[in-house]
């Protein structure tokens, strides 16, 4: 090894580098030790590599990334599919297929016709939400993300389920834009690592609200949704969790 | 380890990279979340939780390259040739640095001197570590490692004259100069 050889192996490491028995860095400096110049500008170059990385070291990451990679992550399942005896599976599809067509003859033309429904609402949340998204206050005080609302985008009156605020962390909030309306986005994360979506709209911002005070859940690929309507506002939960924890949460 | 972890242990080392590589922040903070959505779909299928950090600065890196074939190139500091002389990096240069001025400077550089010397610098990573996580042979990281840093130490200077006005004595570098004794 000669001496160019030596530098060029000492200069790819940090002078803490962590492979200090590698024999061939071993070998390079013991060529660069008999090199009193070479020796210099190595120590002068680690120097230097040590003020580079402190600097750099010292960046910091902005607020409310980590809140935002948490709340608008959601951690794919694998979701095994129970065995169904032959006979049994053939009349749920049948029975699925005659639900469908006559849910579709009846809701079809509304749903086609009015993209700013709740129904295409839930849909739409349901494509956006998993995708990830930043958030635009990360807080996990719910009283400070109520204040947010209402002195940055006049939504108030809202009402978190007392399970949801008390069993799991808030992470943050934003406001989604749908058809000129604004609708809140609460996040939060169960400490299983599960993501629970809350999302409030007015009720008068859709022709077809939910009726009912109670939830109505559903469960789409790795989501569980529920809806229902309190005062004057919709609501809408997207979860990764499985609908008997989600349940007990609101 | 579970998400949560994963996120706390990584996102800030993960940000600190994706800055250096592209300087919006913006892009940084999206490369970053990018990153672990990436994760929460695949990274299940890693076996060996050790390489978990690798895989997620590979990720990175990779989104990252992504990305930039669809922008137009950033002008970037032309490369000296390599029989060209060091300059000095006074102390007085060294301590006038800050995160800021060595980000600018890092960021006169071109991508492919860029992504390994942010790991070299920010992670310590060895030659090999570099070459496992950017998915290049070692023999061209220690090349990218060296002409980067030798761009870099000019691009230091040359933000350090800009600002002072200074006239920085240039010296020989052992590996780039011929040998005074010989």
């Amino acid at each position: 090894m000669d001496k160019e050889q030596a530098l060029a192996i000492l200069r790819s490491c940090r002078s803490g580098g962590r492979h200090p028995d590698d024999p061939e860095i071993a070998a390079a400096r013991a060529v660069v030790a008999q090199d009193p110049d070479a020796h210099h500008f190595l120590e002068g170059e680690h120097a230097l590599d040590d003020a580079i990385a402190h600097q750099l070291g010292s960046l910091q990451p902005p607020t409310g990334l980590k809140e935002s990679i948490l709340a608008g992550l959601a951690l794919p399942e694998p979701s095994p599919r129970p065995a169904v005896p032959r006979r049994r599976a053939v009349l749920m599809a049948v029975s699925l297929l005659i639900v469908s067509t006559l849910a579709a003859v009846v809701w079809l033309p509304i749903l086609t016709s009015r993209p700013d429904s709740f129904a295409s609402f839930l849909t739409e949340m349901r494509d956006f939400l998993p995708q990830g998204f930043r958030l635009h206050y990360a807080n996990a005080d719910l009283a400070a993300v109520a204040r947010w609302f209402a002195e940055t985008h006049d939504i108030a009156h809202y009402q978190v389920p007392l399970a949801l605020a008390t069993q799991t962390r808030a992470t943050g909030c934003r406001t989604i834009d749908w058809y000129g309306k604004k609708a809140a986005l609460i996040c939060f994360y169960t400490s299983d690592g599960k993501v629970v979506h809350l999302v409030v709209l007015d009720r008068a911002a859709v022709p077809d609200p939910p009726t009912s005070a109670r939830p109505s859940y559903a469960r789409r690929d790795q989501w569980t949704s529920a809806t229902w309507s309190a005062g004057d506002k919709a609501y809408l939960v997207l979860s990764t969790l499985d609908e008997a924890r989600l349940r007990a949460l609101l | 380890m579970n998400f949560e972890t994963i996120v706390e242990n990584y996102y800030a080392p993960l940000y600190r990279f994706a800055v250096s590589l592209t300087r919006r922040d913006h892009d940084a903070w999206d490369l970053t979340q990018q990153t672990f959505y990436i994760w929460a779909k695949d990274g299940q299928r890693l076996r060996d939780p050790v390489k978990t950090k690798a895989w997620l600065f590979t990720t990175l890196h990779r989104q990252f390259l992504q990305t930039r074939r669809h922008e137009t190139r950033f002008p970037h500091f032309e490369v000296s040739g390599m029989d060209e002389e060091l300059p000095v990096i006074e102390p007085s240069t060294v301590a006038q640095m800050d995160a800021e001025t060595v980000l600018a400077a890092l960021h006169r550089l071109d991508d492919t001197f860029r992504a390994p010397l942010a790991l070299f610098f920010l992670e310590g990573l060895s030659y090999q570590e570099i070459s496992t996580v950017l998915e290049i042979p070692a023999g061209t990281v220690m090349s990218r490692l060296s002409r980067g840093k030798d761009q870099l130490r000019r691009a230091l200077v040359a933000s350090s004259l800009a600002a002072d006005g200074k006239v920085v004595p240039w010296t020989a570098a052992p590996s780039t100069h011929r040998d005074p004794h010989g």
